[in-house]
């Protein structure tokens, strides 16, 4: 017992260690960075989203120093093509002059993948990572390339900038486990901010933990206990995202076109994981599946034509669905 | 000790205390139960005068009952102790702790952190008190026992009069008939012919019994032990007028039309006498050879008018103030005697306007009176009183009576005018034999008596047959019908003498 307590520990105290490396140039934010930890730990991928300027590039960046994981950035642009992204054959020349195909790995074959401005590329170029995302492997000419593990996409995407860029599609979209807001910092925070980048302040970032502790922790997360009626709970706030269900609130009927996928449910409930470890529990409880509703569900309720043009928040509607099912 | 053992014992001790909790409601349910199962048989006693709730059977089985249905709806309805557990997770904000251990051990599931899971919930139980795991709250079950309790002592205090439950005192008098009636039943009961009695004979004498062990021991009251006779009374008269009926038939089938079906069908509104008079009357009209079929209702009938002039009596001495030497609450429930007996149609002296229609139909017969009980003593005096009666001689004789030797008549049975008499002045037949005092019948004949040289019976058979098919032909006027029977009867009992 003593080890699963140490384990369950380990956890908490990574997760404090980053949260502490990430503090030296990362102002306030902690509730974004503990739910980029929980996708990490949960295999997932996360879509960061915020105004420019608000340090979504800046904390992947950090995150991927104090990680002691492969980091790749790819600055999505309209003329960004696949071939960019996963790589390409190339020929090349031996010594003794003979020529051969030879696959050049793209950015993708990284550990972390910062996908910056994700939405200005085009659809093709999108659906580049989609293999990759869900299978940790990529597929060129007929050639399969597994993914080196923990393989982590962290896309960011500007809500404001609509001109010349591409939305996501449903399928991309869902394939993201978190959608994280980025937030505008408080008064407080802004100070701390102009302190840490207005003065001579170059922090130094160490690795705090690597590959196979991230693994490890990957492992352990998955025997923490759930019982069946938090798992029902978690199922209840996924059916009630379907307008058409019964339990549907009035606004989801009127505004949702789709509700979350299986794949809600199965954030809900790994993220409701480690949250309680994180919490110090040892159990799921609703609370903690409470707890990461929100960027578990909000990308996955497609907002129908009414929804989209009233410029209605989902996570008006998240909050509805946790108020109806208690 | 570790931590799965540590989980269970906090867990037991819930389980003990929702069991419990379980037993204390379903015996809260039930004590409301049967308070409302009371409250409905006091109300039943006291409205409908049927006396549920002194019975001895009720308690128990309202008791049974009561439980049966709170009970077993408690236990069915139980809650599932899953439920509890996460119902106390959310109230105390245990984080589904509780409920996710007890799961993880229940169904034997297999993870790295149950253990630490169980620890965590078992101390987090033991931190809390029975209070704060079930915390008091109002519940409408206990309100409802309170009021229904609060109730009940009104009605107690209030509503009952106290007076009403003490024990009756009965006199001795009163108790003697009743065990005498008793062991000449019991002296009956052992004749081989009377061993297959009726349904209802054997339970008026089980009723009976039970009546004369309350008169010796009394713990009924007044109006519990009245009302248990007044049952007896109704069962006796729908017997006797069963028994009537069949009588009646009987009679048909044997041609023997002389006793009215009215008569038959009110049989209940005799009195002893009537019936004896009835026996003997049925006895000469069969020369003493009265079919047993015959006989054996008519002894059923003074049986049961037997036993109904005792509880009569009984009924009487019940309402009677004075002898039980109570005080006018005790005349209150007299009033309530008298209705009993009143509704078993034994109403007597008191209502002399409404003479029972049964006696009226045998008055015809030369048996009128003014009375079911006085038959034949009384039609003198009436004819004092007025032109209208057929008298002991005492009556004028220019005017024919509507109904013969009645002691009151009926004026709508009036001739419309008066009948023609026989000439010459009316003779009292001196002849006519009467050993007992109670009956006489005041004749008077069409003719005098001559010197007949037939054998008088071939006569009036001849006369009886073509009077008796002119009656059911309604050819003669009703008022002459009891005159006419009068005559053949007092021919029949004096050749009989």
């Amino acid at each position: 017992m003593t080890v699963e307590k140490e384990k369950a520990d380990s956890i908490r105290e990574n997760f404090d260690r980053i949260l502490g490396e990430l503090s030296k140039s990362i102002v306030g934010q902690t509730i974004l960075i503990k739910h980029l930890f929980i996708c990490l730990l949960c295999g997932g991928h996360a879509l960061i989203e915020g105004v420019p300027g608000l340090g979504k590039t800046l904390i992947v960046k950090t995150l991927s120093s104090i990680l002691d994981l492969k980091y790749s950035r790819i600055q999505f642009t309209p003329d960004l093509m696949p071939a960019d992204i996963l790589g390409t054959n190339m020929v090349s020349e031996d010594e003794a002059g003979n020529r051969r195909f030879e696959f050049y790995k793209g950015p993708i074959f990284g550990q972390l993948i910062l996908a910056d401005e994700i939405n200005r590329a085009s659809p093709k170029t999108q659906s580049a990572l989609l293999e990759a995302m869900q299978e940790e492997k990529v597929t060129v000419f007929g050639t399969e390339y597994s993914l080196s593990p923990p393989f982590m996409v962290l896309a960011t995407q500007n809500p404001i900038e609509m001109e010349g860029t591409y939305p996501l599609p449903e399928a991309q979209i869902d394939r993201f486990f978190f959608k994280l807001k980025i937030h505008y910092p408080s008064k407080e925070h802004l100070i701390e901010i102009i302190d840490k980048t207005t003065e001579d302040y170059h922090p130094e970032l160490s690795p705090v933990i690597g590959a196979d502790e991230i693994l490890e922790m990957k492992r352990v997360i998955k025997h923490v206990p759930i019982a069946t009626h938090v798992k029902d709970y978690a199922i209840r706030l996924v059916m009630a995202s379907h307008p058409d269900n019964e339990n549907a609130t009035e606004k989801i009927k009127e505004y949702v076109q789709f509700g979350a996928s299986p794949r809600g449910v199965q954030s809900l409930v790994l993220a409701g994981k480690v949250s309680a470890l994180l919490e110090g529990r040892f159990n799921v409880s609703v609370e903690d599946i409470r707890a990461v509703a929100k960027p578990a569900l909000r990308h996955r309720m497609v907002l129908n034509i009414k929804g989209e043009a009233e410029g209605l928040d989902e996570d008006l509607l998240v909050d509805e669905i946790i108020e109806a099912q208690g | 000790m570790n931590s799965a053992l540590t989980f269970q014992i906090q867990i037991s001790r819930i389980k003990k205390r929702i069991l419990i909790h379980t037993v204390v409601k379903a015996i809260l349910t039930g004590a409301v139960l049967f308070s409302c199962f009371y409250g409905v048989a006091i109300g039943i006693d006291l409205w409908i005068e049927s006396p549920v709730a002194n019975q001895s059977w009720f308690p128990k089985l309202a008791l049974v009952g009561s439980l049966g249905f709170s009970i077993i709806p408690a236990f069915l309805n139980k809650r599932r102790f899953l439920d509890i557990l996460i119902e106390i997770d959310h109230r105390l904000n245990l984080n589904d702790s509780i409920s996710t251990a007890f799961e993880y051990r229940h169904l034997g599931k297999k993870s790295e952190f149950s253990g630490l899971l169980m620890d965590s919930a078992a101390q987090n139980l033991s931190k809390l008190n029975n209070r704060m795991l079930f915390p008091p709250h109002f519940s409408w079950l206990h309100l409802l026992l309170g009021v229904l309790i609060l109730m009940h002592l009104l009605i107690a205090i209030k509503i009952r009069n106290p007076s009403q439950t003490e024990p009756v005192v009965v006199s001795s008098n009163a108790i003697r008939l009743v065990d005498s009636y008793l062991h000449e039943q019991k002296i009956r009961k052992k004749r081989p012919s009377e061993d297959s009695e009726s349904t209802t004979r054997k339970k008026l004498y089980n009723d009976l019994e039970r009546l004369s062990e309350n008169l010796k021991h009394p713990s009924v009251s007044r109006d519990l032990m009245a009302g248990s006779i007044g049952r007896m009374l109704k069962e006796i008269e729908s017997g006797q007028t069963i028994a009537a009926k069949e009588l009646g038939e009987q009679l048909k089938l044997h041609n023997i039309e002389e006793i009215p079906k009215q008569a038959v069908q009110q049989f209940e509104k005799w009195s002893l006498t009537n019936i004896k008079q009835l026996q003997m009357m049925i006895d000469r009209m069969f020369d003493h050879q009265v079919p047993e079929t015959i006989s054996e209702r008519l002894a059923f009938l003074e049986e049961q008018q037997q036993l109904k002039e005792v509880l009569d009596n009984l009924l009487d001495d019940l309402g009677d103030p004075e002898s039980s030497g109570k005080n006018t609450d005790d005349l209150n429930r007299d009033q309530k005697g008298r209705r009993y007996r009143s509704e078993s149609g034994l109403k007597r002296a008191e209502d002399t306007n409404q003479e029972p229609s049964g006696s009226r139909a045998l008055s015809g017969s030369g048996m009128g009176d003014a009375h079911p009980d006085e038959w034949g003593d009384s039609g003198g005096e009436r004819d004092r009183g007025g032109d209208s009666g057929l008298g002991d001689g005492e009556a004028s004789d220019d005017a024919f009576p509507p109904t013969a030797g009645k002691g009151k008549a009926n004026s709508s049975l009036k001739s419309p005018k008066p009948i023609d008499a026989a000439k010459g002045a009316a003779l009292r037949d001196r002849s006519l034999p009467s050993s007992k005092d109670y009956y006489r019948a005041h004749i008077r004949t069409l003719t005098s008596i001559g010197q007949a040289k037939l054998d008088n019976k071939k006569v009036i058979r001849e006369y009886q047959k073509d009077v008796e098919g002119i009656l059911r032909k309604e050819e003669i006027p009703l008022n002459y019908r009891a005159y006419i029977r009068n005559y053949f009867l007092s021919i029949g009992l004096r050749k009989e003498n």
